[in-house]
Parts: structure tokens; C-alpha cells; sequence
């Protein structure tokens, strides 16, 4: 088994704060593990004790099948990519790629072949001589990700790589990335921010918050099933809706009420999920995920709530519709989550994410208007429901 | 967040406890105590130890040859030392040269910082100009100026006598007002371009969208030099302050290319150096010298104290 | 926003008045260097010379003999001044050089007990006037048989010289990015192996800056070799110069042509390095 391992890692900071608490991660041989989490939750941290840039004050790291642990970063066979890149100005690019080889004591006509080879595959062959100065944003971007590939490393770790480009770049760096370490297969640790990158780059996604995981899974697997609030509303964009609501029995079945609107769970739905039964005639906080509604014209339809448009915006292929509904079940949800305060900084979370606009994408054809009524059907089967008092979710 | 670790393997615990770095921390630290060494080694022996050495014979009676014997005596060379008129007359001398140098440094640097701090054409041209006299030996910044206030062949008394404002040639040094005016203005020669420096840079610290930004709520330029400028160049001021105020009272060269040592424009380190190397009173010259230390340091303390009051 | 006509007219003035504030001294003085005594001593005043002359440089640099009547140093010996400055200055600012860039890299940039301590001491150090240093060390440089010697001068240089010049040089590595030292251990470096081949370039412009002020510094003091010099053998040209001033009547365009050239050196060195050195002044302060 080689890949990289944490086990229960921790880094408490000199000042006593503890940045990472206790993070285990397996990232198997040729795996790319997206590592994603809001801004101070310790990602970085973590990643640079991987690479021996900070020692970790509690916990195993292990890399190619090595004890790394207390390994300085040269021992470690490993690579990184750093959010500023950290090109070394006094250099070329072909210096600056070299580099790592050079160290190692590789032979001059080796490094000479590996380094060309490197800067075929990322196209930048006729750049090897300049500067770093001398280059675009994106190119130095390619010759920090050739610093890292020519040296074939157990690892590669990226912290951030492509927060600097344009938006355009960046999506074109995504896939050159995965691309490229498809084709490598080195396991890689990727960290960012932005939940999409994550999404689209990762084979896995792990969820830090305040230094824990808090879900680690595949894209499909957070996207279907987030253990709680937090993963819930962090994946996805736009956000889940995030309100409260109240189970109830209606004839045997699963009603979700929200304000005046009634849900009811398919017996399928309901059966796969057996801790619900226990929530008759409690609160819940109910997720609906923006595409999950669906427009209709039908007064009488079951699954449907009536909402005001307060804003639309069409993005062509697709159509967003803001709307604040929900007055009664708002109000609610405020209360809820003033009693949530024990759950500790979950609080903070719910605040933003039981927001009182909501949002729907539905299709652009759908005729809606701004201050109008509109009638929209939720998707019974994709309602996620949530535990208040844990925030976690209702299995 | 809950504190400290679960896992309970040896290594761990050795390195939470800090007995054991990581291999890349103590290969660091290893490097560090090198590479300070030296600057301790130095600092010890060239700086510290004298400066105890100083204390101890500042503290003993004053010997003529400097490795006899001598009785301990307390702080009578400083009681001594403090009882001297030229003592006096030097401290408050010394007091005009501080207050009046920072009367000009501080006005004239924020003006040449408002000039300056912006961009345009030929900007860096000026900036080299600007620091050119800082650059100079005091000594020669002193003999640049001296021909102008010369008796005899100066250019002043010269320009003032052709144009008639005063009839004869005047002894401008001998005249304890115009002399020390003389004095502070050729050391602000020297010093402006220092303190306009700081002012630059804390002019630049500051970012343009505050003042957009105040020019959108309808401030006046005064307004935003009032309450925008000059709040967020406080840090700059004191440092200006620290800066104009240590240099006003080490002033030294230029007094001593004027004037000699003459005792209506003597400035204290002056009459460290009379007592000191002239007199020989070497015991009574150090412990003004310590005396004219502590000054300096509880001036730069107070300084900093106001810095953190003003912006706490 | 574009500036007004009045702005700009202030801008133009303001500029005006302080390369005439800057210069104007220096242009007086090279005026003066070119005059002849008698010129000098023309009332109403000269200030430019009739017949420009270049006799006093020719005298200082070639060894020949001119001085005020009463003063206590001529011409002759100031050629040999100049190099005492100059072999000072350049011994000095290596010292300092090689002191301050490990020390204040070290201090920056790595941890190890009591390092914080440490480094407040020697920051603290600054506080403490270089004149009590002077008195004390020139006690002690007199047990040592070092007053008058080339060695002592530089070492007390030094020690007035060196904390300012690790502080600047600690607050400069302060504000330099570490990821590329990071990088370097990542490809393979030791710490030193890191230092060395990436942090030490990095710092280029740093030391290009500190070794200018260094310089300029060292190549001004007056005070120090006032008291530890006393002969021709040591002596600096600011000492030299001001002994070139007589009791009654200077020879002002050989005194004045003697600054000029004294100033040759650290003028190009603050035109030519100047990027560098308000760089690091402004960061410093
Ligand atoms: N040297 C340090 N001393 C004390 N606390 C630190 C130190 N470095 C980082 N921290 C804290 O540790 C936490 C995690 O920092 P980290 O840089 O890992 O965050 P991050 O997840 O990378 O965030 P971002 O997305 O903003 O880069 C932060 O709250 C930060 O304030
Ligand atoms: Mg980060």
C-alpha cells in the first residue's frame, strides 16, 4: 500500500491553537484527493505538515509506505504547488524545473531530457529560458506545476494552485490537471476553497471545518448524501435551501410541513431512512437543493409550495429564481436556530444558510415574474432532512 | 475546540512535549544558532561589556592613567558631572537643537512627502536628488554651509550688505540666536531627506480608495489630510519623531565644523567629549554620557508609549 | 483623478524648491572648490568663479603641499585620508555585511530557544548611545594598545554600526516571501543548501541596500576617529577636512574642493543605489 496516510493528525500553534485536531486520511496510490473547507480551517496547515513544513504535534504521517513523520521536507519525496506559485526569481524555468533534480544529484544530460520532457507536456518548451518575471500568471503557473511533475515524487500536494488565475484559466487548468495526473498517476493532495474545483477535480473530496473532517467521499456521494448541515450547504451551488420544517404523520405516511405547504415522503424514501419515524411531530430542518424545484402550473398539485419572485436572473441555459417564502416557516427557523446555539459553532452556519431568500433552478423556459405568484412543485424524492439539534443527517 | 491529541504513541507524546523536533525544526534551529552567533559574539563583546565597563569606572573615582586603581565612589561623578555650568548650558543648548530640528524636520518632511509620495514624471530622478544630502558626511554637509555664514568672505553677510538690510559685515557664529538657528538648519540639510522618507512611506501605506472614497462622502483635501492622512501616518510620526529627536541630540559634526567647540553653540555629546578627551575627566564624561543615554532611550520609550495609547 | 493647473504649479514649485534645497549647497561648494582664495575673500562675494581652476583637487589628489596659514593640516595629506576612509569603510561594511545578513535571516527565519530573547537584546543594544560605547571601548581600546590602529577603528565602527544594521536587515527579511526557501526544502535542500542557493538571492536587493547604507555611514563618522585617531597613518578624511579649517582665515576653495571630493564616493553610491536604499529605509523605519 503506498499513497499518503494521516492518521489522527494534529498541529496545535506555539500561541495554543489547534489548527488540525485528530484528521485521518488515506489517499490511496494514484488517487486525487481534493481537500476542501472554508477559509481557516486548517487546510493549509495540514498539507504543510504532509510536506514537512510544519511538524505535526500529534499523529502519523506516512507516505509511499514510509514513516514520514519526522522527516524534513527533502526526505519526504514529495512535491508541491504553492498559491504563489514560489518560483524561484533568480532562475530560468529551465533552473527553476531543474532545480529539485539538480539536488537530488541527477546527472547534467538527464536532467537536461527530463526537464524538456516536462516542458513539452505542459507546452511551454519556448519559455525554458526566461525569467519568472518574464512570464504571465498562467505560465508560472505551468512552471511551478513542471517543478513538481519533473521530479516523479511519491506525492504531489497543491495548496490553492489555481486561485490566481482568471476564471477562464482556471477552468482550463482544472482539467489539464487531473489530466495530468491521471496520466502520472502520483496520489495527489489538492486543496482549495471552491467547492466546484473540488467537485470536479477530486476522485475524492474530504470536508475540513475548524480542523476536522467533517464527510469524506466521492463527488456523487456528498452531493447525494452530506452527513449534515455544513456538508449540505457547503456542496452545491448555488447553496441548499436550508429551512425548518415539522415531520408529521398524515395517514400512516411521512408529511414534511413547511408554513402553510405539506410534503410527503414516498414510502420508499421514508422506509430507506429509519430514523425518521422517530421525528413525528418534531422539528426538522429540511434541505431542497435549488434544482430540485420544479415549476408548475397546477393549483391543486400536492409537493408544492406557493412563492413570491422577488429577483430572477436567466444565465441563458438555465434560469434562477430568488423568492422569499416561507414567511411562517422563517420565523421558525430563526427560533430554531437561537435554540441551536448549544450545538456550539454550528450556530454560526445555520444563520447563513437558513437564509431567508431561497433559491430554485429551473428551466429557462419557464415563464416567471418578478413580484408575481408562482407555484413550485419540490421534488419529493430529493428532500434532504436534517436533525436540528445535531445538525447531522436524519438516516 | 478541544485541545491536544488521542494518539498515544511514543513519538507523539515526545513531540508535543518538545523534546523531539521534527528533523526540518531542529536542522533550523541548528542553522539559526549559527548563523546568530556571530552578531551575539559581537554584541557581547563590543557593545555590552564595554557598556558594563563604562557603568563600572563611570561608578569609580576618576585616575588620571587609566589602569590605576580606583576607589568606588557611587554616583558622585554624576552628581559632579550634573553640577558643571557648561553642563547646563550644553543640556539646554542641546534642547533648542532637538525642538527646533523637529519644528522643521517633521512640517517640511510631511510637505515634501505630499509632494512626492504620488506618482509622476521624473519622480525618481527627485527621490535620488532628495536623498543626496542624507548620503553626505555631516562633516562635509558642515563645510558646504560654513563659506555662507563666514565673517569675512561669507556669502550671507555679503548678500545682506548689498542689499542693505544690515550694514556691515555681522559675526553670525558669535551670535548665540542666529548660530544655533544656523546650526539646526544645516543639520536638517542633512536629516530632511530621512524623515521625509518615513513620511513617504507611510503616505504610501495608506490605500487610495480611502481617499476616493472620503472624496465620494464630500471631504475637503483638508479634511481628508485632518482625518484620514494624518491618523493613519501616526506610526510614520512617531518614528519621524524617534528619528529627528535621537539625531538632534547626538549633534555633533556640524556644530564642530561651525563653531569649534565654542560654548554658546555647545551641544551636550560636545561637552561629553570636552570632559571626556579635553579635560580627562574620563569617570565624569562617561556618566554624562550614561546620563545623555537614558535620556535617549526614555525619550524613544515615550514616544512609543504615545504611539500605543493613540492607537489602542 | 486627473491633478488641477494649481496642483500641478504647486507640484512644479514644490519640486523646484527642493532640488534647489538639495543641490544648492553642493553646487555653491564646487563653485568655491574652483575659485582662488583671494576670490573667495572678495567683498562683495564671488560666487562663481572668473577663471574656474581645478589647483586644489590637483593639490589634494597629487600630494602637493597648500593649506590656510594657521591651519593644522594641509594638502598633502589628504590623498592618504581618502584611502584610510575608503580601506575602513570597505573592511567595515564586509563585517557588518556578513554580521547582519546571518543574523538578521536567523532571527527571521528560524526558531530555537531563547531566540526571541536574544534577539531583543541585541535590537535593544540600538537604544544605548554609541557615545558611551565610544568612551567605554576607548578605555578599553587603550588597555589594548588598539587606539590609533587601523583594527580598532573598524571595530569600534562596527559595533556602532551593526545593530542598526541587523534590525534593518531583520525587518527586510521579515517582509520577504518564505514560500521559495519552502519550495527549495521541498526540492531537496537543506536548510543551509536552501539558504544559500535560493534565500541568498532572493536577498539580493537587501543586501545591495544594506551594504549602501553601511557605507554611507561608515564613510561620515567623524566622532569616532576624532577620539581614536591621531595620526596620518589612520586618520579619515572628515578629520582631515576639518583641520583644514584655520583659526582666523580658511582657505575656503581648498577646504570646500576637499569636501566635494570627499563626497564623490557616497554620492554615487545614493544615486546609484538609491531604489534599494529608500527601499529599505522606508521598511526599516
Ligand atoms: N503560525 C500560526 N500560529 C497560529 N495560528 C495559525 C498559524 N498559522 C495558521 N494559523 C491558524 O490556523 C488556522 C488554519 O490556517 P490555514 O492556513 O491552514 O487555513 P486554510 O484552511 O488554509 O485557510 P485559507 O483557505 O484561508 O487558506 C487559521 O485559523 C489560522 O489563523
Ligand atoms: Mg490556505
Amino acid at each position: 500500500m503506498s499513497g499518503i496516510q494521516l492518521e489522527r493528525v494534529s498541529k496545535e500553534f506555539p500561541n495554543g491553537f489547534v489548527a488540525v485536531d485528530g484528521i485521518s486520511l488515506d489517499v490511496a496510490d494514484g488517487e486525487f484527493m481534493a481537500l476542501v473547507g472554508p477559509s481557516g480551517c486548517g487546510k493549509t496547515t495540514t498539507l504543510r505538515m504532509v510536506a514537512g513544513l510544519e511538524e505535526a504535534t500529534a499523529g502519523t504521517i506516512r507516505i509511499g509506505d514510509r514513516d514520514v513523520t519526522d522527516l524534513p521536507p527533502r526526505k519526504r519525496d514529495v512535491a508541491m504547488v504553492f498559491q504563489s506559485y514560489a518560483l524561484y526569481a533568480h532562475m530560468s524555468v529551465r533552473g527553476n524545473i531543474g532545480f529539485g533534480l539538480k539536488m537530488a544529484g541527477m546527472p547534467k544530460a538527464e536532467i537536461a531530457s527530463r526537464v524538456d520532457e516536462a516542458a513539452s507536456i505542459l507546452g511551454m518548451t519556448e519559455l525554458l529560458d526566461r525569467k519568472p518575471r518574464e512570464l504571465s500568471g498562467g505560465q508560472r503557473q505551468r512552471v511551478a506545476m513542471g517543478r513538481a511533475i519533473v521530479r516523479r515524487p511519491a506525492a504531489f500536494l497543491m495548496d490553492e494552485p489555481l486561485s490566481n488565475l482568471d476564471a477562464k484559466l482556471r477552468v482550463e487548468m482544472r482539467g489539464e490537471i487531473t489530466a495530468l495526473q491521471r496520466r502520472i498517476e502520483t496520489p495527489t493532495l489538492y486543496v482549495t476553497h471552491d467547492q466546484t474545483e473540488a467537485m470536479t477535480m477530486g476522485d475524492r473530496v474530504a470536508i475540513l471545518r475548524d480542523g476536522v473532517i467533517e464527510q469524506l467521499g466521492t463527488p456523487g456521494e456528498l452531493y447525494e448524501s452530506p452527513a449534515n448541515m455544513f456538508v449540505a450547504s457547503f456542496i452545491g451551488s448555488p447553496a441548499m435551501n436550508l429551512i425548518n420544517g415539522r415531520c408529521e404523520m398524515v395517514d400512516g405516511r411521512v408529511t414534511i410541513a413547511i408554513g402553510e405547504a405539506r410534503i410527503t415522503i414516498p414510502d420508499a424514501v421514508a422506509a430507506a431512512h429509519s430514523e425518521l419515524r422517530g421525528f413525528a411531530g418534531r422539528e426538522v430542518c429540511v434541505g431542497i437543493r435549488p434544482e430540485d424545484f420544479i415549476d408548475v402550473a397546477d393549483p391543486a398539485d400536492d409537493d408544492a409550495v406557493d412563492v413570491v419572485v422577488t429577483r430572477s436572473e436567466s444565465l441563458g441555459a438555465e434560469l434562477f429564481v430568488y423568492f422569499e417564502e416561507f414567511a411562517h416557516a422563517r420565523a421558525q427557523a430563526a427560533g430554531a436556530a437561537g435554540g441551536l446555539g448549544n450545538v456550539g459553532s454550528a450556530v454560526d452556519d445555520l444563520e447563513a444558510t437558513c437564509r431567508s431568500t431561497m433559491v430554485a433552478r429551473l428551466d429557462r423556459d419557464c415563464e416567471v415574474a418578478v413580484g408575481e405568484r408562482c407555484r413550485l412543485r419540490i421534488d419529493p424524492t430529493r428532500v434532504y432532512l436534517f436533525d436540528p439539534e445535531t445538525t447531522g443527517a436524519i438516516r | 475546540m478541544t485541545t491536544g491529541s488521542t494518539s498515544g504513541t511514543w513519538g507523539s507524546a515526545r513531540r508535543l512535549l518538545g523534546f523531539d523536533l521534527t528533523g526540518s525544526a531542529r536542522e533550523g534551529a541548528n542553522l539559526g544558532r549559527l548563523l546568530v552567533l556571530p552578531a551575539i559574539a559581537f554584541t557581547a563583546v563590543l557593545i555590552i561589556y564595554p557598556l558594563i565597563v563604562g557603568i563600572n569606572t563611570s561608578l569609580h573615582e576618576n585616575v588620571p592613567t587609566i589602569n590605576a586603581p580606583a576607589d568606588f565612589v557611587g554616583l558622585e561623578n554624576y552628581t559632579n558631572a550634573l553640577k558643571q555650568p557648561s553642563v547646563g548650558s550644553s543640556a539646554v543648548q542641546t534642547v533648542w537643537y532637538v525642538l527646533l530640528a523637529l519644528a522643521i524636520e517633521i512640517p517640511a518632511g510631511l510637505a515634501i512627502a505630499a509632494l512626492l509620495h504620488r506618482n509622476f514624471r521624473g519622480r525618481g530622478l527627485v527621490m535620488a536628488v532628495l536623498i543626496l544630502p542624507w548620503a553626505l558626511p555631516s562633516v562635509v554637509s558642515g563645510v558646504l554651509w560654513r563659506r555662507v555664514f563666514d565673517p569675512d568672505s561669507g556669502l550671507l553677510n555679503s548678500a545682506l550688505v548689498q542689499l542693505g538690510v544690515i550694514g556691515e559685515p555681522h559675526v553670525w557664529l558669535a551670535d548665540k540666536g542666529w548660530a544655533t538657528l544656523f546650526i539646526v538648519c544645516v543639520h536638517v540639510w542633512g536629516m530632511l531627506p530621512l524623515v521625509a522618507l518615513v513620511f513617504i512611506a507611510g503616505m504610501q501605506a495608506i490605500p487610495d480608495d480611502v481617499y476616493a472614497a472620503s472624496a465620494v462622502d464630500g471631504a475637503t483635501p483638508w479634511k481628508q489630510f485632518r482625518h484620514i492622512t494624518l491618523p493613519l501616518l501616526l506610526p510614520s510620526l512617531v518614528v519621524a519623531l524617534v528619528v529627528g529627536t535621537v539625531n538632534a541630540i547626538n549633534i555633533f559634526d556640524e556644530i564642530y565644523v561651525l563653531n569649534g567647540t565654542a560654548l554658546n553653540t555647545r551641544s551636550i555629546l560636545m561637552e561629553v567629549y570636552n570632559q571626556t578627551f579635553i579635560a580627562g575627566q574620563f569617570a565624569q564624561g562617561l556618566a554624562l554620557a550614561i546620563l545623555v543615554g537614558l535620556v535617549t532611550g526614555a525619550l524613544a520609550i515615550g514616544y512609543a508609549m504615545l504611539l500605543r495609547r493613540r492607537t489602542v | 483623478m486627473r491633478p488641477t493647473p494649481a496642483a500641478n504649479l504647486v507640484r512644479v514649485a514644490g519640486v523646484t524648491l527642493l532640488i534647489l534645497w538639495s543641490l544648492g549647497p553642493i553646487v555653491m561648494g564646487v563653485m568655491t572648490s574652483m575659485s582662488t582664495q583671494p576670490e573667495t575673500q572678495q567683498v562683495p562675494a564671488r560666487w562663481i568663479p572668473e577663471d574656474p581652476t581645478l589647483d586644489n583637487y590637483r593639490a589634494l589628489l597629487g600630494g602637493e603641499k597648500i593649506s590656510s596659514d594657521d591651519a593644522a593640516a594641509d594638502s598633502s595629506q589628504y590623498g592618504r585620508a581618502i584611502v584610510n576612509t575608503a580601506l575602513a569603510t570597505v573592511v567595515t561594511t564586509a563585517i557588518v555585511l556578513a554580521i547582519s545578513v546571518c543574523a538578521g535571516y536567523g532571527f527571521s527565519r528560524t526558531e530555537f530557544k531563547g531566540s526571541k530573547q536574544l534577539l531583543w537584546i541585541v535590537l535593544a543594544t540600538m537604544v544605548i548611545p554609541i557615545f558611551t560605547i565610544v568612551v567605554a571601548l576607548y578605555k578599553l581600546m587603550a588597555e589594548l594598545q588598539l587606539i590609533n590602529t587601523f583594527a580598532g577603528l573598524v571595530l569600534v565602527y562596527a559595533s556602532s554600526t551593526a545593530p542598526l544594521a541587523i534590525w534593518l536587515f531583520y525587518n527586510y527579511v521579515r517582509d520577504l516571501p518564505p514560500d521559495p526557501e519552502e519550495a527549495a526544502l521541498i526540492d531537496g535542500c537543506t536548510r543551509f543548501g536552501a539558504f544559500r542557493r535560493v534565500v541568498l538571492p532572493q536577498m539580493r536587493s537587501g543586501i545591495a541596500a544594506l551594504t549602501a547604507i553601511v557605507m554611507l555611514f561608515v564613510w561620515g563618522q567623524f566622532l569616532i576617529p576624532l577620539l581614536l585617531t591621531s595620526t596620518e597613518e589612520t586618520k579619515p578624511v572628515t578629520v582631515i577636512i576639518t583641520e583644514f579649517i584655520g583659526k582666523y582665515t580658511t582657505n575656503y576653495p581648498l577646504l570646500t574642493a576637499a569636501g566635494i571630493l570627499a563626497v564623490i564616493p557616497p554620492a554615487i553610491i545614493a544615486l546609484v543605489l538609491n531604489r534599494h536604499i529608500r527601499g529599505m529605509l522606508s521598511a526599516g523605519g
